[in-house]
């Protein structure tokens, strides 16, 4: 882990400075998004400001520094993305959609989609786009990052960021198919390394709720897949865009580690999301990526963004409280059922077979008083205490006069015996004190009453004396 | 009957607080005047207990300490404030002592409150400790 630690640090001043191009880059870009479709205007722009702060903070791997910035882009982004896609030109549109479709199954549909190989892999679960528009859009969300970069020629550096930072976690995710349903997070881990993977992240966050959701409904579909396509489709796009990125493959490499490191730590959080997917079920589409957002923040750091999202939509507020209790329950259930393997093995053979414990009062004294006798409180031999409130004695038993092999084990109760040996030594010794009549009794009424008379005449007579 | 009763156990009925004293001349059934009744403390006694009283006494006529039920709630009260608490430590010899005192009571098996004084916790019989590395009584040490 603090081999994975160093390589990250290391890869991040390596990429320091191409950050920081990058950051100076990437206003050209918003500028020409904007140019191509104004409604875009207020997705990107927000994330301008952050930049200049966030390169300072990049230096600090733990997730939950960079979470609160990662998010609040994210957010903005989500309706602003869409428009532009709406806005941005129809031909792409349809290829986004394609893609997107791929990019529910397979977060690395970025990747995919600068190729021409993934398009045709789509088509397959093309049928699934028709079917399904909010799981379009908000993938197509992905593709915009890509599809407008090829019309803008100029920024190519900026391209290949991406990819770069993309590539990595297309490799972890074709290596691990199992871990498909993370990878939402394996984009955004990587993608906080540099404010241009952030800017990523802010659109590739939009993708996280769609696979969430294909999760959800598609999980069939996402079975049908055959994971030898998939590879097939990525090994493809991995040997494309290593010829592009030629110069920064050292970066990519590490981004690879770090990427995987971040995984292990965003993999529950991942799941959370899933799940919250799973209940919000027919929700509002517009909910979906705000819901699915939120656990994150959550988990891994309270903060101003958490804040502003509880302010904004306290509506979803309940949805967070829900995936925290999903999650564990599972969990809970899971290890419980280990525990309780783990643990009937352990205490079987502690336990002393053939003794009833719970016996009644009145039979386990019986049971002492047969094999005890006041003579054996004398020959007990003291262990010790127990729990304060206890002594342990021990007594060999005595079988016709002679002295066996085994031995008896009784427990006292240190207070009751006390209490009871005081007790009766009060009620031996004690003589009451006496309260002098004025005038003493005939006790001969009295007797008379009670023999002769019911008690309605006796208590009369009380009643007299008193 | 019941004069006869009283007469008999005087002593009893003395230690229980109620004074009552015989007088010969009267005729039989007359013969007993009550002089005293117990008091301790708040706890008020009334005929009521000598009733009781005299009825126990009937069916223990050999009992040296009998005593009616308000008399023994108060000295169950008294016994357990004045005996050990749970959560002292003991030293052995209190705890000795404990034991040994189990041993001259009446009835050692349960407190005044019905709680159990003791149970049998387990035997210990043939109890072999682990002796797989014991070769001839004496512990083989590997490789010596």
């Amino acid at each position: 882990m603090q081999d994975q630690l160093t390589q990250f640090y290391d890869s991040f001043q390596h990429t320091l400075p191409l950050r920081q191009f990058l950051t100076s880059s990437q206003p050209r870009r918003t500028e020409r998004i904007k140019a191509e479709s104004p409604e875009s205007e207020q997705g990107i722009q927000p994330l301008s400001p952050e930049e200049p702060s966030s390169s300072d903070q990049d230096t600090e791997f733990p997730p939950s520094s960079a979470t609160p910035r990662r998010q609040r882009p994210a957010l903005i982004d989500v309706s602003s993305v869409e428009r532009t896609i709406s806005t941005v030109t129809g031909d792409f549109r349809e290829r986004l959609a394609t893609y997107a479709l791929d990019a529910t199954e397979e977060p690395r549909s970025l990747g995919a989609s600068l190729t021409p190989v993934p398009e045709i892999t789509i088509s397959q679960s093309s049928p699934r786009l028709k079917t399904r528009d909010l799981v379009e859009e908000e993938s197509s969300d992905d593709e915009i990052l890509e599809e407008p970069r090829p019309q803008l020629a100029q920024v190519q550096t900026v391209k290949r960021s991406i990819r770069t930072v993309i590539t990595p976690s297309q490799l972890e995710m074709y290596t691990a198919p199992a871990k498909r349903s993370r990878t939402g997070d394996e984009e955004g881990e990587g993608q906080r390394r540099s404010l241009f993977q952030r800017t990523l992240q802010d659109y590739l966050r939009t993708p996280g709720p769609s696979e969430g959701k294909s999760l959800q409904n598609d999980s069939e579909e996402m079975d049908i897949l055959p994971a030898e396509q998939v590879a097939d489709v990525l090994a493809a796009a991995e040997g494309q865009e290593e010829i592009i990125d030629e110069d920064e493959d050292g970066v990519l490499l590490d981004g690879e580690e770090t990427e995987a490191q971040a995984e292990d730590q965003n993999i529950s959080q991942m799941e959370e999301v899933a799940d919250t997917v799973e209940e919000e079920g027919n929700q509002d589409e517009e909910i979906q990526p705000n819901v699915i957002e939120e656990p994150e923040p959550i988990s891994s750091k309270p903060g101003k963004s958490e804040r502003n999202l509880f302010k904004s939509r306290q509506k979803n507020a309940v949805h967070n409280l829900q995936t925290a209790s999903t999650v564990s329950l599972s969990d809970i259930r899971n290890q419980f059922h280990s525990l309780r393997h783990a643990r009937t093995p352990a205490t079987q053979p502690g336990t002393i077979p053939g003794k009833e414990y719970a016996i009644s009062n009145e039979k386990a004294e019986e049971r002492l008083s047969l094999t005890v006798s006041k003579e054996d409180f004398s020959r007990m031999r003291i262990v010790g205490q127990f729990n304060l409130g206890f002594i342990i004695a021990v007594r060999d038993r005595l079988e016709n006069g002679e002295h066996n092999d085994v031995e008896d084990v009784f427990i006292i109760d240190q207070h009751a015996s006390d209490e009871k040996y005081n007790f009766e030594r009060l009620q031996a010794e004690t003589v009451m004190q006496v309260q002098t009549l004025a005038r003493y009794f005939h006790l001969h009424r009295y007797m008379g009453l009670t023999i002769d008379r019911n008690n309605w005449n006796l208590l009369r007579w009380r009643n007299r004396l008193f | 009957m019941e004069e006869s009763i009283v007469l008999d156990h005087l002593d009893v009925f003395k230690l229980n607080g109620f004074d009552i004293r015989p007088s010969l001349d009267e005729s039989p059934g007359k013969r007993c005047y009550l002089h005293a009744i117990p008091m301790s403390g708040n706890t008020v006694f009334s005929l009521s207990d000598l009733e009781e009283l005299i009825h126990l006494v009937q069916l223990h006529p050999d009992k040296k300490s009998v005593r009616c039920s308000k008399a023994r709630a108060m000295f169950a009260m008294r016994a357990c404030r004045s005996s050990i608490m749970i959560g002292k430590a003991l030293s052995g010899k209190m705890m000795e002592k404990v034991v040994r005192n189990l041993g001259g009571l009446d009835k050692p098996w349960s407190c005044p409150h019905g709680r159990p004084t003791m149970r049998h916790l387990t035997e210990l019989g043939g109890w072999t400790s682990w002796d797989e590395d014991m070769v001839d009584g004496q512990i083989a040490i590997p490789g010596v």
